[in-house]
């Protein structure tokens, strides 16, 4: 402790290291989550597919097309929806502009089946075999949105882990250039305690205390930025005007709990290496 | 106590600073070791305590072959094996009493003990009263007793004296002369590397002569026997 003081310029450097570190580790777990459950719900919407048929197929066709369709691995059921089906849905989701449709004199909508997936990963391969059977039209799906979706979080979850090993390996080399300077203040009784026979981790341990103390405090002030940052976020993004996007941000005591604990973690950890880094030499006595 | 068996340690500059040596020295001895500089009387001490690695033979301490010792069981060969320097290697901000307690801390002894010990041993090497003062207050003769009492406080069976009266004049010198002989007296076997010719030959120890990294002489009751 009395340490901690004595070099206060580097323990501040130090803890300030440990801080910024976990301060934007949290900025990108928070956006991984957040994506993830963004992504998750998009999924559970998405994983439909509309293929539609053909005018000119007769009700047996139909229920062959059916029974090909529901063969097909990864598909969980298939509902028809017929030409009336279609309009009536049409006129139910326009509601008020409705009448707009009471003019037309055939129904122009076409037939189709409505194939549920058991995951969204299957949709490609489903997707591929629909469309080689006969009488289907077209086929209709959000494939394209969900591999967006799906290549971004890839995309944000491997950069964010780079970035983090860099951060990390920065604070823990910063830790140990701190905790040098207090063993070398100390060499000498170092020296000496090694020809008394003291044990290694006898010598380490205050300094280990001290490099996981230095990690603990970043985890602590990053961990209280976190929470106001996110904090105001999440209210901002209840705010009128974000009420769409709102739904999917996952609330703030979820997160903490998570960002608390990886936060000790991490940071009792840099602490914890940098200090042993900084001892090895001397130890061989 | 301490084996010596076809000892060789050659560094990696290609220096061969121990090359066969064979010795044994019985418990309770004082010996002193001399040679002139580089004939390898500190990489003598420094495999006794395990701080150089022998390139081969096989080196035995209170029993125990230390040649395949494990790292992390070093420590516990060092407590066997008191050391004392020629500088005396004091903390300079600890109290003599806390320079000697600091030893026994290291073994994890209870305070009680500790106070009941240090002025113990203050007294041996005759520094009764002195407990409270710190290192530059005292005299080099007397610095040099208060290692001696850090290194004695956890009565090892061996002590080390490198160069013990390397910095003293020669009345101080004999004051610490004293002092080791009456722990030699308790039963501690005590090894001196020096080149202080009137301390060996007025002592009548067994005397080891290295040069060349060999043993040059051991006699029983042994000379200088240099001209430097």
């Amino acid at each position: 402790m009395k340490n901690l003081w004595r070099n206060r310029l580097m323990s501040v450097a130090s803890i300030s290291s440990v801080a910024a570190t976990l301060m934007i580790l949290g900025i990108i777990f928070a956006l991984i989550i957040n994506i993830n459950a963004m992504a998750q719900s998009a999924k559970d919407q998405f994983d439909s597919i509309q293929a539609y048929l053909l005018d000119t197929l007769t009700a047996d066709e139909i229920s062959a097309l059916l029974e090909s369709v529901e063969a097909i691995d990864g598909v969980q059921s298939v509902t028809y929806e017929s030409k009336n089906d279609a309009l009536e849905r049409m006129k139910e989701s326009w509601k008020d502009n409705a009448y707009l449709l009471e003019g037309l004199e055939a129904n122009p909508l076409p037939s189709s089946l409505i194939i549920y997936l058991e995951d969204i990963y299957y949709s490609s391969s489903v997707l591929e075999q629909i469309e080689a059977l006969s009488g289907i039209e077209e086929v209709k799906s959000y494939q394209d949105i969900v591999e967006q979706l799906l290549s971004i979080t890839e995309a944000i979850r491997k950069t964010g882990i780079v970035v983090i090993f860099v951060l990390i390996a920065i604070s823990t080399f910063i830790i140990h250039n701190t905790i040098k300077l207090t063993v070398n203040s100390r060499y000498r009784e170092i020296n000496i305690m090694k020809y008394v026979g003291a044990t290694n981790w006898f010598i380490r341990w205050p300094f280990l205390t001290e490099g996981t103390l230095l990690g603990l405090i970043g985890a602590g002030i990053s961990a209280a930025f976190m929470k106001f940052a996110y904090d105001y976020v999440f209210n901002l993004m209840h705010s009128d005007f974000y009420v769409l996007v709102s739904a999917y941000v996952v609330p703030p005591e979820t997160l903490m709990k998570d960002v608390i604990f990886l936060f000790v973690v991490i940071g009792a950890g840099i602490g914890a290496l940098g200090s042993i880094w900084s001892m090895r030499k001397y130890l061989n006595v | 106590m301490i084996e010596f068996h076809n000892v060789s340690k050659k560094y990696e500059n290609g220096v061969t600073a121990l090359n066969n040596v064979s010795v044994k020295i019985e418990k309770g001895e004082f010996v002193f070791i001399v040679g002139p500089s580089g004939a390898g009387k500190s990489t003598f001490i420094k495999a006794l305590l395990k701080e150089v690695d022998i390139t081969s033979g096989h080196v035995y301490v209170d029993e125990l072959e230390i040649t395949k010792l494990h790292r992390r069981r070093v420590p516990y060969l060092r407590r066997k094996v008191g050391v004392v320097f020629q500088d005396f290697r004091l903390l300079p901000n600890k109290t003599v009493y806390e320079n000697i307690a600091f030893a026994m801390e290291i073994l994890g002894t209870p305070h009680r003990n500790i106070r009941k010990q240090v002025p113990m041993i203050l007294a041996l090497v005759g520094l009764t009263g002195k407990g409270n003062f710190y290192p530059n207050q005292l005299s080099g003769g007397e610095q040099q007793r208060v290692s001696i009492a850090r290194s004695m406080i956890n009565n090892p069976p061996i002590l080390i004296a490198d160069e013990p009266t390397g910095n003293l004049d020669p009345d101080t010198s004999w004051e610490i002369m004293k002092v080791l002989r009456t722990i030699n007296r308790r039963g501690t076997t005590i090894l001196m590397a020096t080149h202080d010719r009137e301390i060996v030959d007025i002592m009548k120890k067994r005397v080891i002569a290295l040069e060349n990294g060999q043993i040059a002489r051991d006699d029983k009751i042994g000379v200088y026997g240099y001209d430097d």
